[in-house]
């Protein structure tokens, strides 16, 4: 059992799930921008932008599993 | 873009982001922007510093909590040895203290990461423009935390004409250039020279800084 450190979380937090979801939100403007100008360069982007979503899902998995060891 | 002459010339950044997958995003988002270019990517605030020194930018995008250097000191160094390139602060939070902090450092404003590439590009353009940039609701917070501060005794404001000390009233109310102009009937180039005598005089940087000297000395009210 680890003890609860709530700073620590927020800094995992901070430093994981929340950039992952910054790069996620950027990517995903760009795709939209790229939709209007250049259909084909989207296609491919949405491939990259789906594997930084299960980044994230997994970035975020391992805080909750984390958490559930904390006494 | 800024026009010189009859050619035009791409506004050239540097961003300082220490999460990579952010940086490499925020790059490829902003290079589709034909008036854009990234000239440089800087990991750390010491890195920004001198990458400006050497690349002279339009502008430099900061993220506020870095490794190592962070924005706010990598800010107040680089307004120490480039004090016209302007920089734009990237946050993830309003975290007040922080963004406080880095107004004071000389930071032009302030843009959350999860802006649309639309509020990103019309930031940089303005902060290039010289305007300052911050939420309404960061500058509700700014405001009250410096109605909060004890006020000093600083005569710099005595020292403004009757037509600048309008003009800096009006900026502290938040109004744009544009607006000032229009209220005093006086053209838009008019109310720049008075605001460059404005931060002269007062020895800001920027109209946030102005308005917040405005708010310290009582000038307005919150």
């Amino acid at each position: 059992m680890t003890r609860f450190d709530p700073v620590g979380l927020a800094n995992e937090l901070h430093d994981g799930v929340v950039q992952e979801m910054s790069a996620l939100l950027l990517q995903l403007e760009t795709y939209q921008r790229k939709l209007e100008t250049d259909p084909k360069a989207a296609q491919a982007d949405l491939d990259r932008i789906k594997l930084q979503a299960r980044q994230t899902l997994k970035s975020l998995r391992q805080v909750i599993a984390h958490l559930r060891q904390v006494d | 873009m800024t026009v010189v002459g009859e050619s035009i010339r791409r506004l050239r950044l540097i961003i300082a982001e220490d999460h990579a997958v952010v940086r490499q995003s925020l790059r490829l988002m902003l290079e589709l922007d034909d008036e854009v270019d990234v000239v440089g990517e800087a990991v750390d605030g010491g890195q920004a510093v001198s990458m400006a020194q050497e690349l002279h930018p339009d502008l430099v995008l900061m993220d506020i909590r870095m490794e190592g250097m962070d924005g706010v000191e990598a800010t107040r160094r680089l307004k120490e040895v480039e004090p016209d390139v302007p920089v734009l602060i990237l946050t993830g939070f309003s975290e007040d203290q922080i963004l406080l902090k880095a107004v004071e450092a000389g930071a032009q404003g302030f843009l959350l990461k999860d802006a649309t590439a639309t509020e990103v590009k019309d930031a940089i353009r303005r902060v290039v423009n010289g305007e300052s940039l911050v939420t309404p609701s960061l500058l509700r917070k700014l405001l009250e935390e410096f109605s909060q501060r004890s006020k000093e005794t600083h005569p710099a404001h005595s020292d403004l004409t009757p037509r600048e000390m309008e003009v800096l009233l009006a900026v502290a109310q938040g109004k744009s250039n544009e607006e000032i102009a229009r209220a005093l009937v006086i053209s838009e180039k008019t109310v720049k020279t008075h605001l460059g005598k404005v931060f002269s005089k007062l020895q800001v940087e920027g109209r946030a800084q102005a308005m917040l000297y405005a708010i310290r000395e009582g000038l307005v009210e919150v």
